[in-house]
Order: C-alpha cells, then structure tokens, then sequence
C-alpha cells in the first residue's frame, strides 16, 4: 500500500465519488481524505506537512469560503513540496488571469478538467506521489522518521555561525526551501555523488 | 619547543564547549609532541581586537603558529559580537605566522588577505564547516585538528593538509556506515571547504625557539 495521502478539497463530490473509490484501492481508506471546506481542507493540509501529501483541489467554493487560488496560495506560503492538481469545473480560459499566473508560477503540478476520465486523474496522482518517492526530503523523512522522537527534537548539528537544527528543524527547512534546506539538499546529492565516485556505493540494478 | 597561540571563544553561548575542547585536545597533543613549547591560550575575554593589535606585533619578528577556534565570516574572525581579526584592519600583524582557523568561511577572504601580508601559511573553510554534537563531538574535533597535529609531528605543511583530507573522507565512510547520512554529507562539505594559502613546503623544524 502506498504512504502518500491524497487529499481532495472540493465541495461538490461525495465520499462515494468514483475517483475517491479508486484512489482509496489504491492508497488505503486513511490516507485518502476529503475535505468540502476549503478552509479546513487548507487547515488538514497545513497541519500534515511532515507527510507526503498531494492535494487535489476545486477553485470555486461556496461564498464566505476561501477560493481554491487562496488555498493553494496558503499552501505554497509554507511549503513548495506538497504537490497540488487543480481539478475544476471552469474553463481555462474562464479562469482569472491572475490566478492562473499565480498558479503556473508556484508550481501547481496540473489542471484537470471536470469531465476528465477517472483514470486520467489517477495516474496523475500517481505520477505525483512516485515524484514523491523520489525526492530527497522524502527520503529524508523516512530516514528521520525512523529516530526516537526525542532524538527528532535535540540539537543534532551546529553550523558555526552559532544555529543549531534538530532533525525535525532539518526536514521543515528542507520543506520550505529556505538557503539552509537547500544546501542541506545539495550537501547529500554531493555526499552521494562523492561516495558513488569512489565507489564506496553502487546504484542498484 | 614552538611558539603557539590559541584564540578559543569559551563562552560562545551554542559552541563554546566545542571551541574549549578542540583547544584541550590540541594543548594534549602539543604538551606530549613537543614539551616545553610555550603556548599562550587567548580565551574569549582577550578575544578582542585590542588584545590582538597589543600582543602580535609583540612576538611577529619569528615564526609562530596562531590557532582560532570561534566563529568566523568571510574576512574576519568574531568573538563577543565583534571581529578580534578582520581582513583590512589587522591581517597585517601576522607575519612569520602558520595560521590555522577551524572557524567557517575565512578561507575565503581572511585566509587570502594574511597570507598576501606575509603571513608564511593559511589553512581554514571557504565555507560553512558544521561541528558535530554529542557522540560525533570528538570524531568532529579530531578531523578539525588533524592537519595542525600531523604538522606537530614533524610533517609539512601540504603533507598534513592532505591528510587531513584523507582523514575526513575516512570520517565521512565512518559516519555513513553508522547509517548517518546528514552527518556524513556536513563532514563531506567541511571537507570540500578546506583551503591552504601560502608556502606549502614548511615543517616544524622551521617554528623551533630556543
């Protein structure tokens, strides 16, 4: 069974959705959630981010409900790792410019149309949860998630320019992408690059 | 017998005990390689430029060996929220110096500047240069400290920057088959960042006073 949660925020399907069906063969009941509020889908969303997580995402809501553009903005506001497929009603051409802009250059993985097939949309989601798979904080995260968690929480290194990072810290700063967690990214594709060179690993296969 | 001066910032709130041991551990080896040679430890209160703009100019007619253990950035060395050695303010006193700084990022312009104004060599990090905590603090201080103790042995100075290299990279295998990685990948870039300015070729035979 796969370990990325997939959650739906849309206020127009129901649990018995046919895409919620299959994509709970596929990912187990837990991990596939729907959420028809926007807000407490952004909440669910936000609360989570130590796991991998795709979100697929409506862009109307019903008023007093943040839009679908606002969600994906509260997302991208703490992290750029949780991948997000717009799956709506709207035409494309019917969507706010501004939106779209907002959209393309904060990376939502891909607009899907209403009346896509069901399979179309899963095996989008299952592109995105391999890429998942594949990414060197996911990796991480399941390295970390493997320590005790009072381990996770102490300080493990000591930049000297005075800052400390518990394992946790290290995993957040890997997440939202700040100069730390990108050089901490960088160091372990060197370290690998390093060790693979000096044949100290092989790659499989 | 040699001439050694320490500069360690022991009350550095995140790495003081870490400056205070790699001082220690470098103390122990000096006092069994070579007893008998002076060694002059500048803890944080005399971290200061003052002290430093008194003191050199004071022993810089021979050659001397000036080791930092504290916070670094690019051009200068900091201790008590300000710099103690800075590039264009007194690089220049350290003629007739082996310098080595265990501190981050100085070889990137401070390491440059001293040996430009005479100092005979420069060994640091051109970047950041993590320390490791709790069990790995020694392994950590050990690979800081190898190159200046393999000198202390009597090797040259390129001889024990090499294997100093070496070292690291046998600390990294170590660190990676302890099933470390993140540790593994900052002893890697501390690694990569080590940097020796200036002439190469000097052993401690060179530093002896009588």
């Amino acid at each position: 069974m796969k370990t990325t949660k997939i959650v739906v925020i849309h206020d127009d399907i129901l649990e018995k959705d046919p895409l919620l069906v299959v994509l709970r063969e596929e990912y187990g009941a837990d991990n596939v959630i729907l959420k028809k509020k926007s807000k407490e889908g952004l909440n669910y969303v936000l609360d989570n981010l130590s796991q991998k997580m795709v979100v697929i995402l409506d862009l109307n809501f019903k008023a007093g409900e943040p839009s679908g553009v606002q969600v994906f903005e509260g997302i991208r506001k703490q992290t750029s790792l949780v991948y997000v497929i717009i799956w709506t009603a709207s035409a494309l051409e019917d969507i706010n410019r501004e939106d779209l802009k907002s959209m393309i250059n904060n990376d939502a993985l891909a607009f899907m149309s209403s009346t896509d097939d069901i399979e179309k949309i899963v095996s989008k989601v299952n592109s995105a949860s391999h890429q998942l798979d594949i990414r060197i904080d996911s990796a991480l995260e399941q390295w970390i998630s493997l320590h005790p968690e009072s381990e996770k929480q102490s300080p493990y290194i000591l930049s000297r320019d005075g800052k400390s990072y518990s394992l946790n810290e290290i995993l957040q700063e890997i997440r939202l992408k700040t100069p730390f967690g990108m050089e901490t990214e960088k160091d372990i594709l060197l370290l690998a690059i390093d060790m693979l060179s000096r044949g100290k690993k092989k790659i499989d296969g | 017998m040699a001439n050694f001066h320490i500069a360690f910032d022991h009350n550095n709130v995140t790495l003081g005990l870490y400056f205070e041991k790699s001082k220690a551990d470098l103390i122990n080896h000096i006092n069994h390689a070579i007893p008998l040679s002076v060694v002059n430890e500048i803890n944080s209160d005399r971290c200061n430029q003052a002290y430093i703009d008194i003191f050199i100019p004071t022993i810089n007619l021979s050659n001397f060996i000036f080791v930092a253990y504290s916070h670094g950035l690019e051009n200068k060395l900091t201790a008590n929220g300000g710099s103690y050695i800075e590039s264009d303010i007194n690089s220049n006193l350290f003629t007739n110096c082996f310098f080595y700084s265990m501190s981050c990022l100085t070889g990137i312009d401070l390491g440059k500047k001293l040996a430009e104004n005479n100092s005979h060599t420069f060994i640091g990090y051109n970047d950041f240069a993590p320390a490791l905590l709790g069990k790995y603090m020694k392994l950590s201080i050990d690979c800081d400290n190898f190159a200046i103790k393999k000198f202390i042995d009597g090797y040259t100075i390129v001889e024990s920057f090499n294997s100093m290299k070496t070292n690291f990279t046998a600390a990294v295998d170590y660190l990676e088959n302890k099933g470390e990685p993140l540790l593994a990948s900052a002893l890697r870039k501390s690694r990569d960042a080590l940097v020796l300015y200036g002439d190469s070729s000097l052993t401690i035979a060179g530093f002896h006073i009588n």
